[in-house]
């Protein structure tokens, strides 16, 4: 069952939904966040515009899981690096519970639940991509020492052997 | 549980909002990943640095001499005398915040103290608080702050959080180098044992053998026969190295990294697969083995000191001129201190390419040519032959490295290059390729795997723009001319814009390259098919 929020709620909630999160950061941080429009020169800004509005369909309208996976992956991928806890990551999408209580028209306890839950879930997909990511982090870590120098170096020490007719001593 | 509620869970710890940037203190262990381990002592003994000692950031004590502030104080006196650019640049910010958001470390982290101008000022309240009358007497009130045990902490943090790559220097209305700045907080830091081993052991090995891996002056011919036998069985190429040949026309030098870690090892046998078509006589050097200079990252005494073997070597081997590889800082060394250093010599002549005839003017002095200039002028008159089809399973962007961009100034050549060896090029968006290129954020000494956390975060903005191109024109491969880049791009594809690959450009050249009397080649260099998988299962 769907729930019903207007083009004009939804518009308010991104808006505001947008505003609370970048005023998580310091302030100067956060002055930049909002002013600065160009995608290249403010990637964090940008992941924030362009993914928020995509989100909130999701979580009224429901539809394609995949979609909204990946536009939480681009907010969380950046969150998952920044200095914060887990919580504080993936926090963003529970404060559009606020959003909603602070914003909707229909505020009946039935609106209120339905919606609160669709949060919750989009909680979830947002763990899931923020401990991939964190994953990620780490096999990068481990394959880079193998990559960097290790991967020539095996080559060359089973050339050096082949060329010595016995293992190499160096 | 905690009490918070959602809009408190959200507030990041970073700095908190109502605290002043003048407050300094670091939390080293929750910040695990975005700081580098300390310089290891025998490195430091070795080279005589100051203070050798077993130590931790985490460390509540750091072990430093007990003057430490009164060292400083002398070595910070004694740089202002030194190098007027210092206190031009101690003076002169208005803080203006033209450069603020122009650092990746700062787009990536949020950070505000990654903000070049707070970085800057980090420096410069010590400044205000030493040496400037009003900062003498009204102390925090003209933006002054005595130099505290925790204000060194945040020095070590922050000032191993620049890559020195100048992008903030290229927006200031005064020409304030931020990178200098950081340069001279490392100096400083370096006279109480204040260091990150990334550096030290790089320049402790480059003083004992030449090249930043310590590598020896057989393994190093060993490895190169190696990485040649490797193309010969490959593709059936023969090229024949060429290693300490006296009276060779031109001395050749290169990054280590490109004669010992993959993906450079392909640009490196890109280089010789071309001057073996060419005829070039040229030679390399197993005692001049690095073109990179991790002095850059710790005084200009180490600089100096490193660079010099070029020079030597050149005059030992007796070649007229020098050719440099894709490196890149060593690019910043050569052009803005090698010739004032160590130089100008008198036993080298002005380059001439003796394929084309065409004199390189603009090495007059210096007498070194970047390896892009030299194959971009053999293309130019027509003195090699280039399938570029051989590189169609490839959508090529190119990644301008920040010291041949903004300390060379070298945009066009590279890209002229790729134009004519691939069929298939895009650039990224204006504002961050050229003079505006984002930073691998792994320069400078921090392409580190225990900085992975800071190298991310700090490329996410060259990242984005990769991902933009990838998914707008479906590139999978970013061309580069400097060796840390090949080694830290890689890692931040992987996270940014998985799919796509890096090289060097010569590693596109070779693959272009028609050579004298070949076989078909079906192959590249990496030893992989020439045509994309997908192409081949539909053309078989
Ligand atoms: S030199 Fe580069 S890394 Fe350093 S502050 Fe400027 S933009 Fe940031
Ligand atoms: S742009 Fe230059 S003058 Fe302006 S704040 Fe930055 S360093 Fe200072």
């Amino acid at each position: 069952m769907s729930l019903n929020l207007s083009r004009d709620e939804r518009t308010k909630m991104v808006a505001r939904w947008f505003d609370l999160i970048v005023d998580g950061y310091p302030a100067e941080t956060a002055r930049f966040l909002r002013e600065q429009s160009d995608p290249f020169a403010n990637p964090v800004g940008a992941g924030l515009r362009e993914e928020l509005a995509p989100i909130l369909d999701w979580i009224v309208d429901g539809g394609d899981g995949a979609a909204v996976e990946s536009a939480l992956d681009r907010i969380v991928r950046i969150r998952a690096l920044q200095d914060m806890s887990p919580s504080q990551a993936v926090s963003f999408v529970l404060i559009l519970k606020d959003v909603h209580e602070e914003i909707a028209a229909d505020t009946t306890a039935g609106a209120k639940g339905k919606f609160d839950s669709r949060v919750d879930g989009a909680l979830l997909i947002a763990f899931d991509v923020f401990s991939r990511c964190r994953q990620q982090v780490y096999d990068i870590r481990v394959k880079e020492v193998r990559n960097r120098s290790l991967k020539v170096m095996e080559r060359l020490n089973s050339w050096r052997e082949e060329r010595a007719g016995g293992p190499s001593t160096t | 549980m905690s009490e918070k509620s959602p809009q408190e869970l959200i507030q990041i710890d970073l700095n908190p909002p109502r605290k002043k940037w003048m407050d300094p203190s670091v939390d080293f262990e929750s910040r695990r990943g975005t700081w580098s381990y300390p310089g290891g002592v025998k490195s430091i003994e070795y080279m005589g640095f100051a203070n050798p000692r077993e130590w931790s950031p985490t460390d509540e004590d750091w072990k430093l001499p007990e003057n430490w502030q009164q060292i400083i104080h002398d070595g910070f006196k004694e740089r202002l005398g030194k190098y007027r650019s210092l206190r031009v640049f101690m003076e002169t910010c208005v803080r203006c915040g033209a450069c603020a958001d122009k650092c990746h470390f700062f787009i990536g982290s949020g950070d505000p103290k990654n903000m070049p101008v707070l970085r800057s000022e980090l420096l410069r309240s010590i400044y205000r608080n030493d040496f400037t009358l009003a900062g003498k007497i009204l102390g925090a009130f003209a933006g002054g702050r005595k130099l505290t045990l925790d204000v060194l902490k945040e020095w070590f943090y922050y000032f191993f959080q620049c890559t020195e790559c100048r992008r903030c220097s290229v927006y200031c209305p005064y020409g304030i180098d931020t990178a200098e700045v950081t340069m001279m907080a490392r100096e400083l830091m370096m006279l109480v044992g204040v260091n990150i081993n990334w550096i030290c052991e790089p320049v402790a090995n480059c003083h004992r053998t030449g090249n930043h891996l310590g590598i020896q002056p057989h393994t190093f011919k060993d490895n190169i026969e190696f990485l040649c036998e490797e193309l010969e069985d490959d593709l059936g190429i023969t090229v024949n190295p060429v290693i300490n040949k006296k009276g060779a026309e031109v001395l050749f030098i290169i990054p280590s990294a490109d004669y010992f870690a993959d993906p450079g090892t392909y640009t490196f046998i890109g280089y010789l697969m071309l001057f073996q078509q060419i005829g070039l006589d040229y030679t390399m050097s197993a005692y001049a083995s690095e073109g990179g200079n991790f002095g850059l990252f710790t005084s200009h005494d180490t600089i100096k000191k490193l660079n010099y073997k070029i020079y030597h070597e050149a005059k030992r081997l007796g070649v007229k001129w020098i050719i440099g590889g894709e490196c890149g800082h060593m690019w910043r060394v050569m052009h803005q201190y090698m010739d004032t250093m160590n130089g100008p010599t008198d036993f080298l002549e002005v380059p001439r390419s003796p394929i084309t005839g065409t004199v390189f003017e603009n090495a007059r002095s210096t007498k070194m040519v970047h390896i892009c200039e030299f194959t971009a002028d053999l293309i130019r008159n027509k003195k090699i032959k280039l399938d570029p089809s051989r590189n169609d399973k490839y959508r090529v962007t190119f990644h301008d490295s920040c010291n041949p961009s903004r300390a060379l100034g070298l945009f066009e050549e590279p890209r002229y290059i790729l134009k004519n060896v691939c069929n298939n090029f895009f650039e990224m968006p204006e504002n961050t390729i050229r003079e505006h290129t984002f930073c691998c954020a792994g320069g400078a000494g921090l392409g580190n795997d225990e900085n992975m956390e800071m190298r991310l975060r700090g490329g996410l903005p060259r990242g984005n723009a990769l991902k933009h191109v990838r998914d707008a024109h479906d590139v999978n491969l970013m061309s580069c001319i400097c060796a840390i880049d090949r080694a830290t791009l890689p890692p931040l594809a992987e996270y940014w814009a998985p799919g796509v690959e890096i090289s060097g450009v010569h590693e596109l050249v070779a693959n272009a390259l028609v050579m004298d009397g070949e076989t078909e080649r079906t192959k590249n260099l990496r030893g992989e098919s020439l045509k994309a998988e997908t192409e081949e299962t539909t053309d078989v």
